[in-house]
């Protein structure tokens, strides 16, 4: 493919820019000025089917109200994005601001499994804590960019977009056009980190106007609105309650969360992302009598929540493994020592919240994490480094995640947008040349090593023979993309599967065979360590050591999984130490720019070690796993941990992320007056 | 995030330079290393008819010992300095801090005196030494002191058609401490702090960097470092609070990075 989306060289392209609220909440009158707003524009919703779901859908542009600051309420266009800007500037729009709405529950997912209320009586201890997760940004370095030309009565898109053959049918649908009117294809991507698997107004918009104007049209989003109006993740308040014992068993957890999913719900996921996948990841790599979850969405006038490396997982293993480190200390066991005696220990087995955990060996995941960090030797390192007043912490995180969501998951939750399958179609070229074609597309994931070895391995082929092409919906078969870790599961099934079927052809010139897999979830596991010192003045944490051993069954190329660890590790780190997608009381977002929204640079990682346990999967054809967005997980868990474990002395607890300089300080700060406070009552 | 249109001007010479404020006043901005200037341009938060580009004039680059310390041109580039050897270290110190080494290789210390972040190295730096900025515009020329110059945030007392040209340093060897909170290493200080002889300064914290007169007559005094000084720094800091830090996390830390500054100034 031909460079990025902002580099493809169309000759008439016209240059759109958006004209966008200023207010949380305002009634939209008289717009004047050379600008196209809802009305004129005429197109319909991104309308989600199916049950379970409430249609909340986020309008192309904005009609009679807007709900968030940067929502786009009009369009214009010129030759250069510098004179649409101009124009874009030019445009009165008369708002009248209003109250914010009270929220709205547009999702629920629950989970009542065991003897929670037993579990909670005979307990020695009850533990409750409210845990804060920010809201934060995938920000890919490429932002968000569409073109679209109608010609011939047919609709060319390309789309920065991890879900080309979504984005087809949420087009077709919305403009009334058949699917097979349209084609989709995808350039070099920036980076998506889930970000760029929704459908987007933006592209609604240049897709109709393309086919209004009869000229090709181009919006490249810029920075400011792809901090304030893409998507957003994560904003979660989450009550739990763990019962245990004097051992540091966990008996039983009850869960509430609370997830701000923004002004509206978001294509083809719906609001149910975020509830429906922390539910069922609380406390799923550990062994419990009983679960109560209530994971609820609620709108807001933020921007809308969507997909993001991890997704709710993040949450959950958060707030799990903040937990677990609480208990330790409760009953003053290590925390390795707790996860021993908590992790699950018969693999495969189904989890009180519906796991069905397919392979993994948790406790040697805990031993590798022991003894390649040299654990013991680290806590005497801790110790004498506390004897020098230095706040110095050790973290740790087990977990599981789940990876390649089929069909029946997404219609159990109420989502028919989202086919689940994964799609290859194998092709042998008149010259002999094998080209693979997915449902998926290269978003930086680097694909073809791992596609050209399964070939060798296969039908020993030679490398040099194979080419990939990805991202077209008129040569690719119809699937669901490059989301949710599916790649090494059902697209690669779906890859072994073509091959076979053009071996048993014996890859004749002209062979052209496709297959089609509904994946069922596997489970990656990983367990990760990560130490941290704070800054005993400034209070300014640091990262200085990450381990994370991590087991996504057989591994297809060995280099790529640990460059996936290590990214997700680097990006989990930032969540929790750094960003925050912070607003005011008003509504106002508060990080509009890259000075305020603050992203880990080269110097604030430090190099991550890398230990690979191996248990394949008995589901998938290669025995292998997701691992895109393990490493995130992991970091959510280890580096929380490492953070609070380095105030722990001074009695500071840290709940609410990101864990900077100021969280910490004021956790320190109310550990210090309720000390006083207890000193000075008259028999403590 | 795409300016709105302007004309462009890059003399070669100051008079040159100088004709063009005088002609065009409040609508022109001076463009110095830009570092903060054009992603202020990109966000339409300034939008200037006229971008003058300082960077062809030889006049105002380059550093000079004079009889009573240093002269450096306004638009010296940051690495510049670090490359020339020989200044005083609390010079080299303090532009350590400043950005990353890309953002120095453009940012200029007339920019950043002009541009007047409260949380800018530059500024802290001349309040705290006690500089003399040279403003010069066709009208003529006069000197300000650096607390004279520093009116507001993002406010130097400059006249439209003005220039500054230079900033002149007193002799500042000797012992000293400067210090910073930064999230990430390059970051603008969350709060700083800087010593040299008796004199404290600390930035980051109010509208602009604040001379902290009560920790000054300790010193003076002969006091030092500890908990009577950190009381002194929170009574008269200026503190403000944000998205990254309360005000009470600003005094605070701010206290404990006076005594830090103040005690490795002892140390020297």
């Amino acid at each position: 493919m031909p460079g990025y989306l902002a580099d493809l060289a169309v000759p008439g392209a016209l240059e759109l820019a958006f004209v966008r609220s200023p207010f949380a909440h305002a009634l939209i009158g008289k717009v004047s000025g050379p600008a196209v707003t809802a009305t004129e524009l005429g197109v319909g919703d991104l309308r989600l089917g199916g049950h379970g779901v409430a249609p909340w859908p986020w309008p192309a542009l904005a009609r009679r109200e807007a709900r968030f600051v940067g929502e786009a309420v009009a369009v214009v266009w010129a030759e250069t994005r510098a004179q649409a800007e101009d124009l874009a500037e030019s445009v009165e729009v008369e708002f009248e601001p209003l109250e914010p709405e009270a929220p709205l529950r547009l999702f629920e997912r629950t989970i009542d499994a065991g003897a929670v209320e037993a579990c909670f009586q005979r307990a020695d201890h009850v533990l409750e804590r409210t845990f804060s997760c920010a809201r934060q940004t995938p920000l890919p370095l490429e932002t968000r960019g569409v073109l679209a030309h109608f010609e011939a009565g047919r609709l060319t898109l390309w789309s920065s977009t991890q879900i080309p053959h979504i984005l087809r049918r949420g087009i077709a649908q919305a403009l009334e056009l058949e699917e097979s009117a349209i084609r989709v294809l995808v350039p070099e991507v920036g980076g998506g980190f889930g970000l760029k698997a929704h459908v987007f107004p933006e592209e609604l918009v240049a897709a109709q106007l393309a086919r209004r104007l009869g000229r090709p049209v181009r919006w490249i989003e810029d920075r400011r609105e792809n901090l304030l109006a893409s998507v957003h993740a994560h904003d979660n308040e989450v009550l739990m309650r763990a019962a245990f014992g004097a051992d540091g068993r966990v008996l039983a957890v009850e869960a509430d969360l609370r997830c701000d999913v923004g002004a509206y719900s978001v294509y083809p996921f719906s609001a149910s992302l975020e509830p429906a996948t922390a539910a069922s990841a609380i406390f799923a790599a550990y062994d419990l009598q009983g679960l109560r979850v209530s994971a609820r969405a609620v709108t807001s006038h933020r921007c809308p929540v969507g997909a993001y490396r991890g997704v709710g997982t993040n949450t959950a293993v958060y707030v799990t493994e903040r937990m677990l480190d609480l208990i330790a200390r409760h009953v003053g066991l290590d925390p390795l020592e707790v996860r021993r005696r908590n992790a699950l220990r018969h693999l495969p087995c189904t989890t009180l919240g519906g796991r069905e955990l397919d392979s993994g060996d948790y406790l040697e995941l805990l031993r590798r994490v022991e003894s390649v960090s040299g654990y013991e030797a680290l806590r005497r390192e801790q110790a004498k480094a506390r004897r020098h007043g230095k706040l110095f912490g050790i973290g740790l995180a087990l977990f599981n995640e789940h990876s390649g969501t089929g069909q029946s998951e997404y219609r159990s939750r109420g989502i028919e947008e989202v086919s689940g399958l994964d799609a290859c179609r194998v092709r042998v070229t008149a010259e002999g040349r094998i080209v693979i074609h997915t449902s998926s597309v290269e978003i930086g994931q680097n694909h073809a090593p791992a596609y050209r070895r399964l070939t060798e391995r296969m039908l020993g082929v030679e490398p040099g023979r194979v080419d990939i092409e990805e991202g077209d919906t008129d040569v690719c078969p119809p699937g669901t993309g490059a989301f949710v870790s599916r790649g090494a599961v059902g697209v690669l099934d779906a890859i072994a599967g073509a091959l076979r079927l053009a071996g048993e052809q014996d890859l004749a010139p002209g062979t052209d065979v496709t297959c089609s897999i509904d994946p069922k979830q596997v489970f990656p596991s990983g367990a990760h360590l990560a130490v941290v010192e704070v800054d005993a003045v400034t209070f300014v944490p640091r990262l200085r050591r990450y381990l994370a051993v991590e087991d996504c069954g057989t591994l297809i190329d060995q280099r790529t999984v640990s460059e996936q660890i290590r990214g997700g590790v680097a990006m989990g780190a930032g969540k929790v130490l750094l960003e925050e997608s912070a607003y005011g009381e008003d509504g106002q977002p508060l990080a509009a720019t890259l000075l305020d929204y603050l992203v880990p640079v080269a110097a604030d990682i430090p190099r991550i070690e890398i230990e690979h346990l191996v248990s394949p999967s008995p589901i998938s054809a290669q025995g292998s796993k997701g691992v895109g967005e393990a490493g995130t997980i992991g970091a959510f868990g280890a580096v929380a941990n490492a953070v609070a474990d380095a105030v722990a002395p001074l009695g500071a607890e840290l709940l609410e992320l990101p864990y900077g300089p100021q969280r910490i300080f004021a956790a320190i700060q109310l550990a210090t007056t309720s000390k006083q406070k207890k000193g000075r009552r008259p028999g403590g | 995030m795409k300016s709105s249109p302007f004309d462009y001007h890059r003399p070669e010479s100051l008079a040159e330079a100088l004709s063009l404020f005088a002609e065009w006043g409040e609508e022109a901005r001076a463009l110095a290393g830009g570092q903060s200037l054009v992603p202020m341009l990109a966000m339409r938060l300034a939008r200037p008819a006229v971008l003058v580009d300082l960077a062809r004039i030889p006049e105002l680059r380059g550093v000079t010992k004079t009889a009573g310390g240093w002269r450096i041109g306004s638009m010296t580039r940051e690495v510049e300095l670090e490359r020339a050897g020989g200044l005083p270290p609390i010079i080299a110190a303090a532009i350590s801090h400043i950005g990353h080494f890309q953002i120095r290789t453009q940012g200029t210390v007339g920019g950043s005196l002009v541009h007047l972040d409260p949380a800018g190295e530059w500024p802290a730096l001349s309040v705290l030494l006690e500089a003399t900025l040279e403003l010069v515009s066709s009208r003529g020329s006069r000197r300000l002191s650096a607390r004279e110059f520093a009116l507001a945030p993002m406010l130097a007392a400059l006249e439209p058609d003005e220039l500054l040209v230079a900033v002149q340093l007193p002799d500042c060897g000797g012992p000293f401490g400067f210090a910073e909170v930064e999230r990430r290493p390059g970051d603008f200080a969350l709060v700083g702090a800087a010593c040299h002889g008796s004199r404290v300064v600390a930035f980051g914290t109010g509208r602009v960097p604040q001379r902290l007169t009560g920790c000054e007559a300790h010193l003076a005094a002969g006091g030092g470092p500890g908990l009577e000084l950190r009381k002194l720094a929170e009574d008269e800091m200026e503190a403000h609070g944000d998205i990254h830090a309360s005000a009470a996390y600003r005094r605070q830390v701010g206290a404990r990075l006076v005594e830090r500054v103040v005690g490795a100034a002892a140390a020297a």
